[in-house]
């Protein structure tokens, strides 16, 4: 059971992840000046939710402080606060405390203060909206009395939240001395059957409590050809035991429509009504008091909003205290139309079957690992189709109609792949606090501006970008940006911006942040690379390289460690995670002007076109997006400059040549004349020819990530199992070409 | 014989812990995700007793009552509003939608058991 | 020394050799054992991590188990093996000797590992624990032999090789 809670509890959490982010959406979207219903309704019902599932898996300080943030939310709900820029920043910074909660019940961080958000949630309420220092002007007309929070807070309290309904016993006397035995007169109204509620149930349960029955009224009953079978007639008169607490009998009415006549008093009461004698009151048979108040009354009640008033109670009888014998008494006020004479369902009952409402999208939640090995059996099978067809002759290909099968099989893919993309959004999500923190912590005020953030994205990507950006978010406010008054003396405008952006180009996306701050102080970058070590003192590095070093390994600029980078792991983190996932950061700043990083990385992890090739006779994947063209050198074609470098004469263009072999360090004693030279084009390095063996095939593998069961290895994007069952490993080529090589072997002083 | 409820809630957890607790009660469970999906679900599951959330997107809870006391086969379904709301104005409202009973969230299992054998023996 | 194995013995484990050394490691972490078979070599990594291998469609590291401990590498041989284990969720296979015997042990009886071995990082053994071993013949010697329990969270891979990464 307590798994099965555990299990219930981290799907609650996952609920309340996608509750944050809807709030955080609808609070930023009415920060931008939507105000719409749909979008605070969106709002309310996310921290309704949270403060819903809180509230079950026990976590008290979060359900509390939900509840306030939805009594706030309420109000707007119902215009009866207007969300005024101050009242949205107070929501805003109170969805900042929600968040911190909810991480709280997750176990992942301490109770967070939420005292100041809570008195400016309260203030809100108490105010109407006007948040202190917020300009009084859109304050709402003072229409009602103070919040009507608190006082249901309470009453929530009571047992397990079992809040009794339509029992008002406020206007009751005090019990008298020698508490007499319980006289409960119950006549279930019309509304109470036609909500299903069973009266002899409730008979039933007033008698396992020691009640019986005194006497059953049956005069309301109509002649037979009169009934309506949905309407109530009968009146049960109960004697209850003195001892018995009053709550005891009127939980029993718990589910018994308001508008039902239930009155319990104490046998001796004098509010008895008229007609009962004496004898009556003290004797074994209590009197039969007809009530026939209400009958049809209150089954008009769509149309006549006037019984609504809140705690809606014992309505006819005790609202006139002496109910008049007989069949006289008038319909209570309030009490509106008649219902349609003998109308099979009255108000309630007229509309034909309700429209089966299928237009709506469903939803299914999948465990993402059934969908993960969905799409490694969708590769596999696409691999299969690829190996069936190389091994049939074309002829026999289209005898078993295998380009048919082949296009299903991709449909299948891309809609498998699909299930996969997500809008980016989800990792855009947390930036908009996390700015909000930052602008406290540094003194600096930032502007975030968004854009892309529908674009669409691997899960597995998703997942895996939030702490690189997390770290380039934070980099470009900590030391990208200035403060106001180094800005005021650049001449800038005093509040700094962070652009955050992501879109698709062909198989990559890009994920750029980019700050209108100082840019990148390379002297200084320089003389800290130098003084941690990591390049020789007379290294010549170009303006590219030093920014580079920002992400070598061990490197931080902060002069003094600030609360938010320089924590000891920095954007060389980002660069390591970046490259795991197959994709690199590339760094561009322009000194008072600011600095973009970008994380290139593939749209999805999973499948990837690719070349097998043999480096000293082992066959590997060269990814097919970099190829440009292969070639077999003629003799000269291939120059060595020094030592270290050779060069291939494509054309009068001479292009580096890379030999992955001796990078891996494998033996390779092979003539280049005997080898093949793949020109590739490489993001950060342009065009490489990159030295290989031979090339055995074209076709699709499915991407096998190393670090899933190892780590990642500086040189290789995964591996990838091949139709016989081996494994051949996927080149980065980016890795394989770009500049950390360089620098990695010479530059070093370690 | 077991009684079939069909309980309508946005959140999967909620629709968990409800299954998990009365399942372990001996009540059969079947649910919804919004009002819609529990409209549907009415017709196709017909249980002994519905139990609904009121905030829920696209149909929310009183509109689910609406409809499906509207529909001559439910009427004497006995309804009731699981809801973390507590206003009698709610209250009011879901009474006149056709609700037979309100449960404020958070609700303990035995005691939601309890509850549901007294409209539902 | 009873050796009714479901009922005295609380834990199973897996013995094998290595350097003429017996090891055992806990069933529980055991996915299989596997025939030795050319693993995938990688650029790059430590001389212990021998290549990868395709355990049914995931791409696992082999482990010399041996130089791992800072033996002489194994030499491979017709009763070679590996052992597939699963170490805080990843996968990895380890080369050893021989697999010699499943057998039920008291975590009662398990003694910590004397600081001997200076060889070895002393972390990467639990304990050590004696068994009853099984004769070629079927009967069993009553003086058993040691079992050198290791510890396979401290052998975690990436541990290590982050270093060499």
């Amino acid at each position: 059971m307590s798994d099965e809670f555990d299990d219930i509890q981290a799907i609650f959490f996952e609920e309340c992840t996608e509750g944050l982010t809807t709030a955080e959406e609808g609070l930023s979207a009415m920060q931008a000046g939507d105000v719409s219903a749909e979008t605070i309704a969106g709002v309310f019902r996310a921290v309704h939710s949270i403060k819903g599932g809180a509230g079950a898996f026990g976590h008290s300080d979060l359900t509390a402080f939900a509840h306030k943030f939805e009594n706030v939310l309420d109000e707007v709900r119902a215009n009866k606060i207007v969300p005024t820029p101050g009242v949205i920043r107070v929501m805003l910074s109170s969805f900042d405390v929600l968040s911190d909660h909810v991480e709280a019940a997750k176990g992942n961080a301490p109770r967070p203060n939420d005292g100041a958000a809570l008195s400016a949630l309260e203030q809100v309420l108490a105010n109407k909206g006007v948040p202190e220092g917020d300009a009084p002007a859109a304050a709402a007309p003072a229409a009602a009395a103070p919040a009507p929070a608190p006082a249901p807070a309470e009453e929530e309290e009571d047992e397990f939240g079992f809040r009794p309904v339509g029992v008002s016993l406020e206007d009751l006397d005090s019990p008298a001395d020698e508490p007499a035995g319980w006289v409960v007169r119950f006549k279930p109204s019309r509304a109470a059957l036609a909500n299903a509620g069973e009266p002899l149930l409730t008979v039933r349960e007033l008698e396992g409590l020691g009640a019986r029955v005194e006497s059953v009224d049956l005069s309301g009953l109509p002649s037979l050809r009169d009934i309506d079978p949905e309407d109530s007639y009968v009146t049960w008169v109960i004697a209850a035991p003195a001892e018995l607490p009053e709550s005891d009998l009127s939980d029993c009415f718990d589910f018994v429509a308001p508008d039902s006549v239930i009155e319990i008093k104490r046998a001796a009461e004098d509010v008895l009504p008229e007609g009962a004698t004496e004898a009556e009151m003290d004797g074994d048979e209590i009197p039969f008091v007809p009530v026939t108040a209400t009958v049809d009354d209150f089954m008009d009640l769509g149309a006549d909003p006037a019984p609504a008033p809140a705690p809606v109670a014992v309505e006819a009888p005790a609202a006139a205290p002496a109910p008049a014998p007989a069949a006289a008494a008038a319909p209570p006020a309030g009490g509106g139309g008649m219902p349609p004479a003998g109308g099979g369902g009255g108000g309630t009952g007229g509309g034909g079957p309700a429209k089966p409402a299928n237009e709506a999208a469903q939803t299914i939640r999948v465990d993402l690992i059934k969908l993960d090995l969905l799409l490694n059996l969708v590769g596999e099978l696409v691999i299969r189709n690829s190996i069936l067809a190389d091994r049939l002759s074309p002829a026999d290909r289209q005898r078993v109609e295998l380009p048919e099968l082949a296009r299903l099989t991709r449909q299948i893919q891309d809609n498998v792949m699909s299930l996969r993309a997500q809008p980016i959004r989800q990792a855009f999500s947390r930036v908009p606090r996390m700015l909000r923190d930052l602008s406290v912590e540094t003194g600096k005020q930032i502007n975030l501006e968004t854009t892309g953030e529908t674009t669409e994205v691997d899960k597995g990507v998703i997942e895996k970008i939030g702490d690189p950006l997390t770290h380039m978010i934070r980099n470009a406010a900590d030391h990208g940006l200035e403060s106001a008054e180094e800005r005021i003396a650049a001449g800038k405008d005093p509040a700094g911006t962070i652009k955050l952006s992501a879109e698709q180009k062909g198989a990559r996306i890009f994920v750029r942040v980019a700050d209108n701050g100082r840019g990148i102080n390379r002297e200084r970058v320089r003389a800290k690379a130098v003084e941690k070590g990591i390049i020789s003192a007379d290294a010549q590095l170009t303006n590219e390289e030093i920014d580079q070093l920002i992400c070598a390994p061990g490197f931080s600029t902060a002069e003094k460690i600030s609360n938010i980078s320089g924590r000891g792991v920095g954007m060389d983190v980002v660069r390591s995670n970046v490259e795991a996932l197959g994709g690199r950061v590339e760094i561009h700043s322009v000194p008072g002007e600011g600095t973009t990083f970008t994380m290139i990385l593939p749209l999805t992890l999973a499948i990837l076109d690719g070349m097998i090739v043999r480096l000293a006779g082992q066959r590997f994947v060269l990814p097919l997006t970099h190829v440009l063209e292969t070639i077999q050198p003629e003799p000269g074609q291939v120059k060595r400059t020094s030592p270290d470098n050779e060069v291939i004469d494509m054309r009068g263009e001479y292009l580096p040549v890379k030999r992955a072999t001796e990078i891996f360090g494998l033996n390779d004693d092979r003539n280049i004349e005997d080898s093949l030279v793949v020109i590739v084009e490489s993001e950060s390095s342009g065009k490489v020819g990159l030295v290989v063996d031979t090339i055995d095939d074209r076709r699709e593998v499915v991407i096998k990530s190393l670090d899933q069961n190892l780590h990642p290895i500086r040189g290789l994007g995964g591996a990838t199992i091949l139709g016989d069952g081996s494994i051949a490993l996927i080149l980065d080529i980016e890795a394989l070409v770009s500049s950390p090589s360089r620098y990695t072997p010479k530059g070093l002083a370690a | 014989m077991t009684k079939l409820i069909l309980t309508v809630d946005d959140s999967a957890s909620m629709r968990m812990l409800l299954k998990t607790s009365l399942t372990s009660q001996g009540f059969r469970i079947e649910s919804a995700n919004d009002g819609q999906h529990g409209l549907e679900r009415m017709h196709e599951v017909k249980p002994d007793l519905l139990i609904t959330d009121i905030n829920m997107p696209k149909m929310d809870g009183f509109e689910l009552i609406e409809a499906v006391r509207k529909v001559p086969e439910f009427k004497g379904v006995p309804i009731l509003v699981l809801s973390t709301e507590f206003s009698d104005e709610k209250k009011t409202r879901a009474r006149n939608a056709g609700a037979t009973g309100w449960i404020t969230k958070p609700f303990e299992a035995t005691k939601l058991g309890a509850a549901i054998r007294r409209v539902c023996p | 020394m009873s050796t009714t194995p479901d009922t005295a013995n609380d834990r199973k484990i897996v013995t094998f050799s290595l350097a003429k050394q017996i090891f055992g490691i806990d069933m529980s972490a055991l996915i299989e054992i596997r025939e030795w078979d050319e693993p995938t070599p990688l650029p790059n990594v430590p001389s212990f991590v021998k290549g990868v291998t395709n355990l049914r469609g995931n791409v696992i590291p082999v482990v010399g188990l041996a130089e791992r401990l800072g033996w002489e590498p194994s030499v491979l041989h017709a009763r070679s093996c590996i052992l597939v284990v699963n170490i805080a969720g990843k996968q990895a296979g380890f080369l050893v000797d021989e697999v010699n015997d499943i057998v039920g042990i008291n975590v009662g009886e398990i003694q910590p590992a004397p600081a001997v071995e200076t060889t070895m990082e002393e972390s990467v053994i639990a304990g050590l624990v004696r068994i009853a071993t099984r004769a070629k013949d079927g009967s069993r010697d009553e003086n058993g032999s040691m079992v050198l329990l290791l510890d396979l969270d401290a052998l975690s891979l990436t541990k290590h090789l982050d270093l060499a990464a």
